[in-house]
């Protein structure tokens, strides 16, 4: 008899007879197999309520305190006073209106250029070889570490000696901008960062959505006489929406978030023209020390972050729509 | 289709999923429960018997390697400073010391922590509760830090360390409530540096720098050769307007701290400096520097022929871009800022204090530790071998303490002109005040509207 034949031979003596009653270890079996799907998700459950929901539950009511970092056993309680002092704060709507152009430009770049890149490498327009290497390079970006980028970028955007300025000069741009000194360019020049940080992610993400589309539909248009931009028009794009939605999300979550490689790059400077949300945020945490209003701008944070998806997804013609 | 048909085509069924797990599990609480059983009950057997038998090396690492707070047991020290300076050579005699008068066996922990993110980490750990036993703090941080309650206090041992013997402004620098909570270790000043060659390539005599701030002008606007060369630069914040705000005669807070006075007719002038540098002489680069990584080195690089305040640790940044100390002195001069006509010069004083906690588990040693680091031999060592600037007045005519300090009769001038800068709500000052001086700077408002503004966000905030 084969180990298999015994296996299948063994089952059947435990599983038994219909009508006949069940042994200790077969109710017990029946009674863990009915809990299965709830005992393997248990543990990742637990950990989204331990790392997720109770911090952010314990931020939303420290918000409605007054309390110092140094001392947050020390707390009054001031209610909402927190988010009406920030609602009525025009230098909050300074900093909403940076982390808008922030989060706009680098999630337009990001995507776009990303998508792009995907649907180049993807169609084996450069050879396989070439493809694999660029796929390879374009992921250094993201595994960089946020105060590597921001202090490398902060070299090459040097308005004297950096290497973008040097490349303008060499080009023919006499008097290239100031990037992060200046106040008109600074926000460029950290979005061009962060688009340069963010664009592997998306390379990624879109790859694997081109990937799940069927070679046949591109052969069909092929016999079909469509020409590339018809292919990727017609076929590529309308099946990457539900990739390019969850990208849009995914990018807008993590762009709302950043704040290491601005810190690092202009501190939000010049003249906060580069001072976004979460730096915000930062700052009124560890350099003020305000940590009942750092919770409060935390909870408008997430907040923001809800209503960008939920916009997102009506934009997208609804959840079922759009996947 | 039963389960068993479909798990007889996979090689992990859930029979055989449930049943491996199961055990699994068991032998896992199993071991878990017996673990618990002797730790806990090792614990309370440990803390029980911890008068009477003191516990081993090996047992006090095994619980995270702090302490044991038994007469014999083993203590570590975490001490945590700004990287750059001292270091743990420099504490473990101390550590050695304290080993022979005391049973417990003491090692030190030494952990540095770049500038730029002490404050935070300290904060941050003090908030968790999580605090080390002594800190190196900036002298600004420490209103921050003592409104935490958890810093020692050192009222008691005033004698023998001789507090009178610091410069004034760190006698009330390190006095809050009364109560003394840190002990200061060095100081340094800030000043004006100017490239020699450049103001001999303009005529200009490298040994004798402008004393006023229209000579200063002067001598800029010769230097000033854009793009390669500025006539200055400076970093437009709070830190470094102090030192035309005290040269003007102003102060940022009123004497109680109640109140902000730079919007004061001193602080107008003060600003006005750097309206007068980016908009009306036109002698710095055309954006105003207003992040302070890299200006050290784009200065050492000779993008600017003068910095007129800029701290007295420029020759760390010379040497790492490869100068010696000697090719430091011979290519640059250090001395005060330019003062306004008729007035007298200023400098400000900033420094480190070294605070510990009260909740270190041995107060008795960490408090002895701090009376040893702050005896005045003590500050001679750390002085002569750091190279920095001692902050106790009796230490400063020692030749020894200046072997390692560039500049060192140009900096001895400066210590008499010498003020430091408010120890309390100095975060709500600089964060209101560095964004108005910006606005300065880029011309997009006038001093005075822009100092009255961050004065009154300060004011709502005192």
């Amino acid at each position: 008899m084969s180990d298999d034949q015994s296996y299948l031979s063994t089952l059947d003596d435990i599983a038994g007879p219909e009508g006949q009653p069940m042994s200790r270890s077969e109710r017990l079996y029946e009674a863990v197999d009915s809990r299965l799907p709830y005992i393997m998700i248990a543990p990742v459950f637990l950990m989204v309520i331990g790392l997720i929901l109770y911090p952010a539950v314990w931020a939303f009511k420290l918000s409605l305190y007054e309390t110092q970092i140094v001392n947050l056993d020390d707390q009054t309680f001031v209610g909402l006073q927190h988010y009406v002092d920030i609602l009525t704060d025009p230098f909050f709507y300074k900093i909403m209106k940076n982390s808008a152009v922030f989060v706009g430009a680098s999630v337009i770049g990001q995507v776009a250029i990303g998508t792009a890149l995907a649907i180049l490498l993807d169609r084996s327009w450069l050879g396989d070889r070439i493809a694999r290497f660029f796929r390879a390079s374009y992921i250094l970006p993201w595994a960089t570490t946020a105060v590597i980028v921001g202090y490398s970028w902060t070299f090459m955007l040097n308005p004297r000696v950096g290497l973008v300025n040097e490349f303008l000069r060499f080009l023919g741009w006499a008097n290239p901008p100031a990037w992060i000194n200046s106040l008109e360019w600074a926000m460029a020049g950290v979005v061009i960062m962060n688009i340069w940080r963010g664009t592997p992610f998306s390379l990624i993400f879109q790859t694997s959505g081109l990937q799940s589309i069927q070679e046949t539909l591109y052969e069909a248009a092929n016999v079909g006489g469509a020409s590339t931009l018809q292919t990727v028009r017609h076929v590529t794009l309308p099946l990457l929406r539900p990739f390019i939605l969850m990208n849009l999300i995914l990018v807008t979550l993590f762009t709302f978030n950043v704040f290491g490689m601005i810190l690092v790059m202009t501190g939000g400077g010049p003249l906060n023209a580069t001072n976004v949300l979460a730096l915000y945020m930062y700052e009124m945490a560890f350099d003020l020390g305000n940590f009942g209003k750092a919770s409060a701008l935390a909870v408008l944070l997430f907040g923001f972050n809800v209503l960008t998806v939920a916009f997102y997804l009506k934009a997208f013609g609804g959840i079922k729509q759009a996947v | 289709m039963r389960d068993s048909d479909r798990s007889v085509r996979s090689p992990v069924d859930r029979r055989r999923f449930i049943t491996t797990a199961g055990v699994a599990g068991v032998t896992l609480l199993a071991g878990c429960g017996g673990g618990d059983s002797d730790g806990g009950g090792g614990q309370e057997t440990t803390e029980a018997a911890a008068d009477a038998e003191p516990a081993d090396q090996t047992d006090t690492e095994a619980a995270g390697g702090q302490t044991d707070t038994a007469s014999g047991g083993t203590f570590t020290l975490e001490y945590v400073d700004v990287d750059g300076d001292r270091a743990a050579e420099h504490f473990q005699p101390v550590i050695d010391e304290l080993n022979s008068e005391y049973d417990t066996q003491i090692s030190l922990n030494f952990r540095e922590i770049p500038y730029d993110n002490m404050k935070q980490q300290l904060l941050t750990r003090v908030g968790a509760g999580d605090e080390p036993d002594v800190a190196a703090i900036d002298q600004i941080w420490l209103g921050e830090f003592y409104q935490s309650g958890k810093l020692m206090t050192f009222n008691d041992v005033q004698d023998q360390v001789n507090f009178d013997d610091y410069f004034a402004g760190f006698q009330d620098a390190i006095v809050q409530d009364d109560d003394f909570v840190a002990f200061p270790i060095t100081t340094d000043v800030r000043g004006m540096y100017w490239h020699k060659s450049a103001f001999e390539d303009a005529g200009l005599d490298p040994d004798s720098p402008p004393e006023t701030w229209s000579a200063f002008y002067e001598a800029a606007a010769q230097l000033h050769n854009p793009p390669e060369t500025y006539g200055t630069g400076l970093i437009v914040a709070a830190g470094i307007y102090s030192v035309p705000l005290f040269g003007a005669g102003g102060q940022f807070l009123s004497d109680d701290g109640s109140a902000p006075t730079f919007q004061e007719e001193p602080g107008v002038q003060a600003a006005t400096v750097i309206d007068d540098i980016h908009n009306n002489e036109e002698i710095g680069p055309p954006e105003p520097v207003t992040g302070g990584s890299g200006f050290p080195q784009e200065f050492l690089n000779g993008q600017y022929a003068t910095t007129p305040v800029y701290g007295s640790w420029m020759d760390f940044f010379g040497r790492n871009e490869g100068f010696s100390n000697e090719e430091l002195l011979n290519q640059f001069g250090f001395g005060l800022t330019p003062h306004p006509e008729g007035s007298e010069p200023a400098t400000m004083n900033g420094g480190f204090g070294w605070a510990a906690f009260g909740t270190t588990e041995q107060p008795e040693i960490v408090k002895d530790f701090m009376i040893r680091i702050s005896d005045k031999e003590f500050n001679r060592k750390i002085a002569r071998e750091t190279g920095r600037i001692p902050t106790r007045q009796s230490l400063l005519d020692a030749d020894e303490v200046w072997e390692n300090i560039l500049w060192e009769e140009e900096i001895k001038g400066m210590l008499e002109y010498g003020s430091t800068r408010p120890v309390n709500n100095w975060s709500v000052v600089s964060e209101e005040l560095t964004p108005a001086l910006q606005a300065v700077a880029f011309d997009r408002q006038e001093p005075q509207e822009a100092l009255q503004q961050a004065a009154d966000a300060v004011s709502s905030q005192l």
